[in-house]
């Protein structure tokens, strides 16, 4: 089990996260923020990259610091923006990385070919990075957190860069392997975690505001959120009023997806279910790296 | 040690494989190739060398007084040699010169006639009698006024030391100074080229991972910040190769210079001008040079290393390689490897320098090694 223990970070005068408490047991958690939110804080945290400030971070009862290289053994780990040197082969990468991960020659070779199989890769094993897309050297970037096969797998936007079919794929993947390992899953894409995520975690005001299964977190707006056709030309002013979380244009009508909290509805409203996205979108309304979304 | 080869195997692409070759072409050209084309440079420079290999098989590597009595009885029957062809000489004969030492001293603004003469025998003809009848008479000079020079020497104001000096029984020693300059010259650029091959080559360490963007995903490995050590010996080894590298084609290129002879010959030779502390055989100056350019090699190696893990672009570690290049140099020309041991500075100065580069060395990577534990890669 990983625990995170009162964690909090400081830089200098600034706090990126305040008295965070969380466990992790084998399963797929979805860290879910806006840009900014202190998620990669958290996770370099997690990784060993930054020391926290006050408070312990444990995996099985031992401080990681501690544990040093015994904790990174189990741990894989895709950073957000991961480096490569573009004239290695996916192999030659893999294998270096093997040899710092303390794999054998051996071992590390029959694994690569696995991986590289599993993502999709097989037949450009030779082929320099520097010729990859951004989906090939994503892939290779999941490959590579996945060569020890560890423990606890953490993951910072790994989709980013993936088409629909590969997005799908790697979920696929991730379920596969959260049978026995810890998954963390840092992404500010709310498809991302919405189908696979066994627990979400919300991150707000550099505090843990949410962990809970999303069933659980989309309760929060039950009964809050309707769906309506609006005319173009009362659009404006029914944005103005209510919370809009989607759009839609039909023809001569916008269809709105919103939340009220208003106790007499319009007869024209339909209640639906909310979906993590909604809750999403509510909970981080007033921060401005949002876009908006369609319905 | 996988670790150790793929670190050093980053070192190492054709850009910077072809900026070494250019470099050791241009300083080969420039710095070099002189001092191999033209050694011995001239006459009688060339028969002085050949002179004192004779002397060596003679005498071995030094002639003391019995044996010089011996040289200069060779001598003599030189001159004798000399004599004949001078009174051969129709012109010389009817000008009443009729031996070596009248064509040595004869009025030359008078007899222009004469002086072209002479210059003919000796400049075109290039008659060998009268080149090594000078360089005998230089070796004679040199080793009759030896103490002289030594009481004289305004580097030394030990007169204790000065006695001991000139008691040695190797001030008795057969080693040309142009011998050592060469050599000096010579492994002084070759130690400058080194060092400049390794900034060049290992600079790189840690920025190649800076600017591929790759720390986060090597800390977070099982190997983890050791990989700083780990690099650390791969930046050793690779300062190791490149010297080891350039000094085997140095010694090779130096085999044609054919100095092997004075390797027995101690510093404190009768033949020198300038004097140096340390009573040593030729070859153990080579090799106290070449341990010299290894130490050089390692000090840059570390201060290169540490710079590359502190500094975040090429362009500011070039700019601080650059002051600490332009050091290094002038302390190589100036007592590190070029008269290394020489008395115009301190003994102790030479040592002790190399004692505290070994020491900065040392200091900047146990500090870095220190922080690197604990650093929070942001």
């Amino acid at each position: 089990m990983l625990v995170m223990n009162q964690v909090s970070k400081k830089f200098g005068n600034f706090t990126a996260l305040k008295d965070v408490t969380l466990e992790f047991d084998n399963g797929i958690y979805g860290l879910l923020a806006p840009n900014g939110a202190g998620k990669t804080t958290m996770i370099k945290m997690l990784v060993t990259l930054l020391f926290p400030t006050n408070g312990e971070i444990l995996y099985d009862g031992t401080d990681i610091t501690t544990l040093d290289e015994e904790y990174r053994n189990v741990l894989g780990y895709l950073p957000q923006e991961f480096g490569y040197y573009k004239n290695y082969t996916p192999e030659k990468y893999l294998m270096y990385l093997a040899a710092l991960k303390g794999m054998e020659k051996n071992t590390a070779k029959q694994k690569i070919t696995e991986l590289l199989k599993l993502v999709g890769l097989e037949n450009v094993t030779n082929k320099k990075l520097k010729k990859f897309s951004g989906g090939m050297i994503q892939r290779v970037g999941i490959a590579q957190a996945m060569l020890n096969d560890p423990k606890i797998l953490i993951l910072d936007e790994p989709t980013s860069g993936l088409d629909p079919k590969e997005r799908a794929r790697f979920r696929k993947l991730l379920n596969v392997l959260a049978q026995d390992r810890i998954i963390i899953l840092s992404t500010h894409i709310v498809s991302d975690v919405e189908s696979i995520a066994n627990q979400i975690i919300m991150i707000k005001d550099k505090k843990v505001l949410y962990k809970d299964s999303i069933t659980n977190i989309c309760e929060i707006l039950e009964g809050k959120i309707y769906e309506t056709e609006v005319e173009i030309a009362n659009a404006e002013s029914f944005r103005a009023k209510y919370f809009s979380i989607g759009e839609r244009q039909e023809r001569d009508q916008m269809t709105f997806r919103f939340i009220t909290e208003e106790k007499a509805i319009d007869p024209a409203w339909r209640n639906v279910r909310p979906s993590l996205e909604d809750v999403f979108l509510y909970i981080y309304q007033d921060d401005a790296t949002l876009a908006g979304s369609t319905v | 040690m996988r670790i150790i080869l793929y670190e050093i195997g980053k070192l190492f692409n054709w850009k910077v494989i072809g900026l070494l070759f250019l470099l050791s072409f241009l300083f080969y050209q420039l710095f070099l190739s002189f001092h191999f084309e033209y050694f011995p440079n001239g006459r009688p420079a060339g028969d002085h060398f050949k002179i004192t290999k004779q002397m060596i098989a003679k005498y071995g590597p030094e002639m003391n007084k019995k044996e010089y009595e011996n040289f200069k009885k060779t001598y003599e029957k030189e001159v004798n040699k000399a004599d004949k062809y001078v009174a051969s000489q129709e012109e010389f004969a009817n000008a009443g010169i009729t031996t070596y030492e009248g064509f040595k001293k004869f009025d030359r603004p008078s007899n222009p006639e004469l002086d072209n003469l002479k210059a003919e025998i000796i400049f075109k003809k290039e008659i060998d009698i009268f080149w090594e009848l000078q360089a005998r008479e230089s070796i004679m000079e040199r080793y009759e006024h030896f103490e002289e020079r030594t009481l004289t020497n305004r580097y030394i104001d030990n007169e204790e030391w000065k006695k001991e000096y000139l008691n040695s029984e190797s001030r008795h020693s057969i080693l040309p100074d142009y011998v050592i300059a060469n050599f000096s010259n010579l492994i002084s650029m070759v130690g400058i080229l080194i060092v400049l091959s390794v900034i060049i080559v290992v600079s790189r360490i840690h920025i190649i991972e800076y600017q591929n963007n790759a720390i986060t995903l090597q800390y977070t490995t099982m190997e983890g910040r050791n990989l700083f050590k780990k690099k650390l010996v791969a930046a050793m080894v690779t300062a190791t190769m490149i010297t080891t590298v350039y000094l085997g084609i140095f010694f090779q290129l130096y085999a044609q210079n054919e100095t092997s002879e004075f390797f027995a010959s101690s510093l404190f030779s009768f033949e020198f001008n300038g004097h140096y502390w340390l009573d040593i055989t030729f070859f153990q100056y080579i090799i106290a040079s070449v341990v010299g350019v290894y130490l050089l090699s390692f000090v840059t190696a570390a201060i290169s290393t540490y710079l590359s893990r502190v500094v975040w672009s090429y362009i500011s570690l070039i700019g601080s390689q650059i002051p600490i290049a332009v050091v290094l140099i002038l302390l190589i020309k100036e007592y590190l490897i070029t008269r290394m041991f020489g008395m115009q500075y301190p003994v102790y100065l030479t040592i002790g320098t190399y004692i505290g580069l070994l020491l900065i060395g040392g200091a900047v990577l146990s500090f870095r090694w220190k922080k690197e534990r604990i650093i929070d890669i942001v």
